[in-house]
């Protein structure tokens, strides 16, 4: 994990540095002596190892560093002022990825070749190619400004997190559902669900014990990644729906060279990432037996 | 011998295919008696695994039963819906499969799956579910029973998971045990064993046992009536001393013939029976086995036979048994090639 981590420090480090322009190019070119003062601020003129290493340090300190960009304040501050908004609309989207495709893949799966069946594949067809900037725009039209039901912007109301975040999940919730009905209806034929119906068990038993248990490990896979991509925001949704979120700083702060806004958010999203794919890895051994850890098993 | 406990009559069932209807079985009738042990013996394709999937409902779709009857103690199981038929399965009828690395469940511990046949049916406690559970895998001689209910079935040998899959089909006393190939996917030796065990459970316990199977060999000693199948239909059916030393329908002496023996002196070559199966999209209009049949008859290709019996409960579907068959003698002369 730790090897992970420098490996995605180090990689982000070398490419940025290798990205023409800096941190104070502008349109309206700065006098020499300031941007050279302020060059000397950031300690942009020492070298490139020179301040890779005080990076790495500083790091470990779990302190990003100054934002370029924005005077006074650090990038530590950008990040605890952005992610918890992002966080709980991020929290929502897993939650409603969770609770709402798993279950329509599941009667999509049961109901093989019937309209239920229909009505959610076409749902999840469009859900998966439809891209989010879309999706978000349709529904902010149609709820908020045809219907009035919901806010435009803004999250000062609960009801202000609906639409950012039924954008934000729906790709996720379509995917979700087309795996889980596939990868069900793949268990749904397998030899020991003949077992299971041999036995008189209630159709509940057979289809959510012995069904879904099995269904669910492919599922589980993927829901790490996209637990730690809804959590880490979507610039995007995040715009058209003026949240206060974490990916609109990481996005500015890319076309403003913005150095260590791009370095902690990147660091911030990889070490997020490991977490929630070792948190799967953990989950695993709960629904499959046949994953132990240490040694293997025949 | 007990009173009839499962009686089919009649019994037809299809595939209904994009490409038409698959006739896999073409209206079968037998009866099995209380704590007999029958043996269905066929080439893949015979339908004998769908005539038993039939009787339990188990067929998957597009498997559709079309005519009979499956009489089990009087009533028709074919009348009876989903929830009338799951009360039934696993309690007083059970099934055991092929392959045992496939048919128990990867997810749950043996235990779980025992145990949960024996709380659906009997409605008892987790305890005493799990005492009759460490009961029933001592009677299928798995040793250290308490800590392996715990086990998941990757952790079992395939012989052992499919001690594991008959102690779960006993769960519930049952009255019938429908074994299908219950050995072919284990070793030679293993096979021997699993046989031995079910014999013991019906001799013991006195449940019925229908062992379905391809191998004529890994009967002989198990049963007591055997019921040979070709093409969706019965070719034959004799007591296992009949079928062996008396068989009278060529299908039987094709299977004989192919199967290895130890008791001949000379070394033969083994003869499989030339051709293949029928194709039942299309079956022939007469007996399904005039293709590869080398005795057979015009009539033969034009008319499904009759059965003739020469004696109770011995039944052959074959035109050469009719009395006026050209050569009657002679062709019954021949079943001594096919036995020592």
């Amino acid at each position: 994990m730790v090897i992970t981590l420098l490996l995605v420090i180090t990689l982000t480090f070398c490419m940025m540095h290798a990205v023409p322009g800096g941190p104070f190019t502008a349109e309206k070119a700065l006098q020499p002596e300031v941007e050279k003062a302020l060059r000397a601020k950031y300690h942009l003129d020492d070298p490139l190892w020179r301040q890779y290493t005080d990076y790495l340090l500083g790091i470990l300190r779990l302190d990003f560093g100054p934002s370029f960009k924005y005077p006074g304040v650090t990038v530590n501050e950008l990040i605890r002022k952005g992610f918890p908004v992002t966080f709980k609309a991020g929290v929502l989207a897993v939650l409603l990825v969770v609770f709402a495709g798993i279950p329509l893949g599941i009667v999509a799966a049961v109901k093989q070749n019937k309209w239920q069946d229909a009505v959610v594949m076409v749902m999840a067809t469009v859900g998966v190619a439809i891209p989010s900037f879309v999706l978000a725009t349709i529904i902010l039209y149609f709820f908020a400004l045809k219907l009035g039901w919901l806010p435009t912007f803004g999250v000062t109301h609960w009801s202000g997190y609906i639409l950012p975040v039924v954008a934000l999940a729906g790709f996720w919730l379509a995917f979700v559902a087309r795996l889980t009905r596939s990868s069900l209806l793949d268990v749904l034929q397998q030899d020991y669900m003949v077992t299971a119906r041999s036995k008189g068990l209630y159709q509940h038993q057979i289809l959510l014990k012995h069904g879904l248990k099995n269904a669910l490990i492919p599922v589980i896979t993927v829901l790490g990644p996209v637990a730690a991509n809804l959590l880490c925001g979507s610039f995007v949704v995040e715009q058209i729906f003026a949240l206060p979120g974490i990916g609109k700083y990481f996005v500015q702060s890319i076309s403003n060279r913005d150095y260590t806004t791009i370095m902690g958010i990147t660091i911030f999203y990889a070490a997020f990432l490991i977490v929630m794919v070792f948190i799967v890895d953990l989950f695993y051994v709960f629904i499959d037996p046949r994953i132990k850890f240490g040694k293997s098993t025949g | 011998m007990g009173a009839t406990l499962l009686e089919v009559d009649n019994l037809t069932t299809s595939f209904f295919t994009h490409q038409g209807e698959v006739q896999a079985v073409r209206g079968v009738n037998f009866r099995v008696n209380a704590g007999e042990m029958v043996g269905i013996v066929g080439e893949s394709g015979s339908g004998k695994s769908v005539t038993l999937l039939s009787v339990l409902q188990l067929l998957k779709s597009p498997g559709k039963t079309i005519a009979g009857r499956a009489l089990f103690k009087g009533e028709n199981l074919l009348d009876k819906n989903e929830r009338q038929m799951r009360a039934l399965r696993g309690d007083c009828l059970s099934m055991i499969f092929q392959d045992p690395m496939t048919s128990l469940n990867p997810t749950l511990t043996i235990g779980e799956q025992i145990m949960e046949t024996l709380r659906v049916h009997r409605r008892i406690s987790r305890k005493a579910a799990r005492h009759r559970a460490v009961e029933l895998l001592e009677l299928v001689r798995i040793p250290s029973p308490d800590q392996r209910l715990n086990a998941y079935p990757h952790e079992f040998s395939g012989g052992m998971r499919q001690r594991v899959m008959i102690a779960m089909a006993l769960s519930c006393d049952p009255d019938l045990l429908i074994a299908d190939e219950p050995s072919t996917a284990l070793d030679v030796t293993i096979q021997a064993q699993i046989i031995l065990l079910l014999k013991q459970i019906q001799r013991e316990l006195n449940t019925a046992v229908i062992l379905i199977t391809h191998d004529l060999g890994v009967i002989a000693e198990a049963v007591s009536r055997v019921i040979v199948m070709y093409g969706g239909m019965i070719m034959e059916e004799a007591s296992v001393e009949d079928i062996f030393y008396r068989p009278r329908h060529p299908y039987t002496w094709g299977l004989l013939a192919s199967v290895p023996r130890v008791d001949v002196e000379e070394k033969q070559r083994l003869s499989p029976i030339a051709g293949s199966p029928p194709d039942m999209l299309n079956p022939p209009a007469g007996c399904p086995f005039f293709p590869r049949c080398r005795f057979a008859l015009q009539i033969c290709r034009l008319k499904i036979p009759a059965y003739f019996s020469s004696a109770p409960g011995r039944r052959s579907l074959c035109w050469r048994l009719h009395p006026g068959a050209p050569d009657r003698n002679r062709f019954l002369e021949r079943q001594k090639n096919y036995v020592n």
